[in-house]
């Protein structure tokens, strides 16, 4: 019997040119989703790799700063270059850099939104690190017709399009009558049609990602909690015109329910949370203007004596006694960079604690709007996420702290840089992490919302027949 | 006859209990994004006023240094609120928001409020122009899908027009029916939305281009729901049955608001990619450098500079001249870079126009994307609107700079930077940055394709609806 059913179903859905269009046309369009996603990981990569060459090759040039003959006035300035981290500590830029992780292309997130590396010295690092990518803002504005937007707004209308006369067809087609004298239960019935559709999409959705797992080699953990996530909103979706149909009102009245669903999902819950949480949490990025200005000097003696002194008293064991002019011009600039980043460092830690306050609470009331949800667990798992940036954010400092280091601490005990200092120079080794914890609660109450939908479905279905 | 008809679908649109819940959830909606936008962009407003003052401020205060210490210091322009940017929030979400000016460099715009904000904000915001361009469609739809439909259904056109209605007639007075009851809704709306939000101005823009503004927003949002609602009646009538008008109309709504707007977006992207921050730092480096042709490089150019100057003095070294010759050179290597940034950002705004344009010209067969690009025109917080503001602060850059390398030329005595400085009183010689939005007619030429396809598409809609009257099946 339930072979029966199932047969039916499938030879119902390929004799519907339209069903069977609306489906071909998801698969085509979910082909180019996947071939843009990767492409713009692909022109991050090429930057990327256009940024690390220019790095690559400043090193390789200013190392030769060694072996110059310093005999020379050239030849001299190319050792002072890189052996005086006077100079050193401004001339040489190290990228910090944020990889695409591997399911990046299918969920691009908000790698568009944010600069994904930045080249920083030694100096101030308040004045270097915000900066933007340049971008066009309409197209941010529009977002990105990515694999993850075919599966988060697409695909609920093509479920829709499947499910909205899965009762109501077979009343208004006469056919519900014949059904209910069947030895088989009725609410049987509607399951093993809802179970085909959601076999169908689920078959659409999963040869779309699959094709994107094996060009960007996704790694098969990540690839099945993909398809897990995947499972649970389409099954969230099915539950959702589940239960519509076992309400067995008219077709044209479930099909318009089910798009006020869409519209209350997609649109609706979304634009009121982001509304709600911007009114909420107000993130005021102004005060930070005094940190990002360049660090000025009164360059006269009593107003350098002043930044070594403060600096000294913080940091006596640089303190090399020597108040000549010339000393005390030479170390102002770091002294008083370092200051800059201390004395704005409140009001940057105050900024990211705003966000990610904002974030929070996005993100907990994200939990009862599925669809939100599933955009989400989708830029977790693919590391395009707010969370990963606020973590390379204080990674970046992090490194820029040992770039001082290396640097500045050498250049204020009047120190040289060798070769052998270089050889452990520092670099940027980050790479962005998935929080698995945010991940199993998302999937948790999208679990929950699918349960509860099919289960209420049955139930009302039986207890209305 | 046409009135009676409309005063009919007024009446019956009104007891249906789903058209009337949706018009009260509609209001309500409304009442909120306009209350919470407002909230949003006075406060915004609040903090942006608050650093500029504060900025200049500093400015003002800051210690008696040489000129180009000073102008080192620099100044900060922070993005106006005018008084229509809560009605639509256009890109500003995705533009920065306001910059450090200073010699030699033009920096980036900052602090984007997307980086403020997880991924959800991809899903779009609440406003009020979400509201007008995306949910009052639906509320139209659901009104008009069974307009002529369900008289067909239940037999009732055949006996209209046995009583000899015209069809032309019948769907004229509903149109005007459905018409009046958006309007109903949204005249006292509008008008009261409107006028709110005047509260949100500092009086950089002139009230009376806000007022042009606000009239022109109005007539095309009407022109939009007009459009939206003869569509729908007339897809109704054309259509055999309310189930199939319905199914047609809505995937016309996905289509034009979630579909066309992304793929002409992203295809316009893929066709003309911008270059990365750093390939374009890189250029423009290069060009400062070697010169633009390549072959006039810096150093060059600087010893040019200064044997021109010795010859226009007369003099034969540098020592001798009347002029600081530190700051020609500054102020000659300020102009050269300038028109290497003109050249590379014109390059960029040039691709950005390029991505947009498929969007644009999809207005054509998509009446969203019309209103949406003419409604954040109007608003000023279009890309236009952007670039023209960080035109307006680059200039204030170049303007300042000038200011400071002049006054460093003209004080020969003093070439060395530890005895010649300058102080409160040179410093207020410069003008506080202010910023004057461009005007009503400028913003509405950079949405002549939307305006002109909005305009067609309403007579394309009338004849439509006029020549295919006589073919409409009555039974």
């Amino acid at each position: 019997m339930r072979k029966a059913i199932l047969l039916t179903e499938w030879k119902a859905f390929y004799r519907n040119n339209i069903q069977v269009f609306f489906y071909l046309l998801l698969f085509f369009i979910g082909l180019y989703a996947i071939h843009y996603g990767y492409k713009e990981v692909e022109r991050q990569n090429e930057v990327i790799a256009f940024v690390k060459a220019e790095e690559d090759r400043q090193f390789e040039n200013t190392l030769k700063g060694f072996s110059a003959d310093t005999t020379k006035p050239e030849g001299k300035r190319l050792f002072h270059e890189v052996a005086e981290p006077r100079y050193a500590r401004l001339g040489h830029r190290y990228n910090t850099i944020f990889y695409p992780s591997s399911l990046a292309g299918l969920s691009l997130g908000q790698r568009d939104v944010f600069p994904y590396y930045h080249k920083l010295n030694s100096h101030s690092l308040y004045m270097q690190v915000f900066k933007n990518e340049l971008v066009n803002p309409q197209k941010l504005l529009a977002g990105n017709l990515d694999i993850s937007f075919i599966i988060v707004f697409l695909f609920p209308l093509l479920i829709i399009a499947f499910c909205y006369g899965l009762v109501s067809t077979e009343i208004e087609n006469g056919t519900y009558s014949v059904l209910k004298t069947q030895p088989v239960a009725f609410s049987k019935i509607i399951f093993l049609k809802v179970s085909f559709r959601y076999l169908l999409t689920f078959a659409l959705a999963t040869l779309l990602c699959v094709d994107a797992f094996i060009y960007a080699g996704v790694p098969v953990q990540a690839a099945l909690l993909w398809l897990l996530i995947v499972s649970l909103y389409l099954g969230f979706w099915h539950g959702v015109a589940f239960c519509i149909a076992s309400l067995q009102k008219n077709s044209a009245s479930n099909a318009m329910s089910l798009l006020a669903l869409w519209l209350l999902f997609l649109v609706v819950l979304p634009s009121l949370t982001n509304a709600v949480s911007i009114y909420k949490y107000p993130v005021n990025p102004t005060h930070l203007s005094n940190g990002i200005r360049r660090i000025q000097l009164e360059e006269t003696k009593d107003g350098l004596f002043k930044v070594a002194s403060a600096f000294y008293q913080q940091y006596p064991w640089y303190n090399d006694r020597d108040t000549s002019m010339e000393n005390l011009y030479k170390k102002g600039y770091a002294m008083a960079g370092i200051m800059g980043d201390e004395k704005a460092k409140s009001g940057v830690v105050r900024y990211y604690a705003q966000i990610r306050n904002r974030d929070g609470w996005t993100s907990q009331f994200n939990l009862i709007s599925p669809a939100v949800q599933t955009q989400q667990l989708f830029n977790y798992l693919a590391c395009t996420d707010i969370t990963n940036y606020l973590n390379y954010h204080e990674e970046v400092e992090r490194f820029h702290k040992r770039l001082v280091r290396f640097y500045v601490h050498p250049f204020l005990l009047n120190r040289q840089l060798s070769v052998k200092d270089y050889q452990h120079k520092p670099s940027f080794r980050w790479l962005p992490s998935v929080s698995y914890s945010r991940i199993g609660i998302g999937i948790s109450f999208l679990a929950i919302w699918t349960a509860l939908l099919w289960v209420g479905a049955h139930f009302i279905l039986k207890r209305s027949n | 006859m046409i009135f009676a008809i409309a005063k009919q679908e007024i009446t019956g649109a009104l007891r249906d209990r789903r058209i009337t819940g949706f018009l009260v959830i509609l209001f309500l909606l409304l009442c909120l994004s306009v209350y919470i936008s407002q909230v949003k962009y006075s406060q915004m407003a609040a903090y942006r006023y608050q650093a500029q003052k504060e900025n200049r401020e500093k400015w003002l205060l800051q210690n008696a240094k040489h000129p180009h210490m000073a102008a080192h210091f620099g100044n900060f322009a922070f993005k106006p609120v005018t008084p229509l940017n809560w009605i639509d929030y256009g890109v500003d979400n995705y533009t920065g928001t306001y910059v450090y000016m200073e010699p030699h460099r033009q920096n980036d715009f900052v602090f984007t409020p997307a980086q403020e904000q997880n991924a959800s904000i991809r899903f779009g915001e609440l406003s009020p122009s979400l509201i007008l361009q995306v949910f009052v469609p639906l509320l139209i739809i659901f009104m008009c899908f069974a307009a002529i439909t369900k008289e067909r259904e239940n037999t009732v056109l055949k006996l209209l027009v046995a009583q000899g209605i015209s069809l032309q007639h019948l769907i004229a007075g509903k149109l005007l029916g459905y018409f009046t009851i958006v309007l109903v809704l949204l005249i006292p709306l509008l008008a009261g939305t409107f006028l709110t939000g005047f509260t949100i101005n500092d009086g950089i823009q002139d009230m009376s281009d806000v007022l042009n503004r606000l009239a022109l927003l109005f007539l095309f949002y009407l022109l939009y729901f007009f459009i939206l609602t003869s569509f729908t009646v007339w897809i109704s009538a054309i259509m055999r049955t309310s189930r199939a008008s319905m199914l047609l109309s809505l995937s016309l709504w996905i289509l034009w608001v979630v579909v066309i707007p992304k793929v002409s977006a992203n295809l316009g992207a893929d066709n003309h990619p911008l270059l990365s921050n750093e390939a374009f730092a890189v250029a423009i480096k290069d060009d400062i450098k070697k010169g633009i042709d390549g072959h006039n490089p810096d150093v060059e150019r600087k010893q040019q500079l200064i044997a021109a100057t010795l010859k226009q003095y007369g003099v034969d070294t540098v020592s001798k001249l009347p002029v600081n010759i530190d700051g020609i050179i500054m102020q000659k290597a300020e102009e050269y870079s300038s028109v290497v940034y003109d050249k590379h950002f014109e390059g960029v705004q040039e691709m950005i126009k390029k991505q947009n344009e498929p969007g644009r010209l999809a207005s054509f067969i998509d009446p969203y994307l019309a209103i949406r690009n003419i409604s954040m025109s109007l608003s000023l917080t279009d890309v236009f609107s952007h670039i023209h503001f960080q035109k307006a602060a680059e200039q204030y850059r170049r303007d300042f700079v000038q200011f400071m390398n002049d006054d460093m030329a003209l004080h020969p005595k003093s070439s060395n930077w530890d005895e010649y400085k300058i102080d409160g009183d040179t410093y207020s010689q410069i003008t506080p940055f202010t910023y004057q939005p461009p005007l009503v007619n400028i913003s509405l030429r950079q949405v002549r394709i939307e305006w002109v396809a909005l305009l067609a598409g309403l007579l394309f809609l009338l004849l439509l609806i006029r020549f295919t009257v006589t073919k409409i099946p009555v039974v």
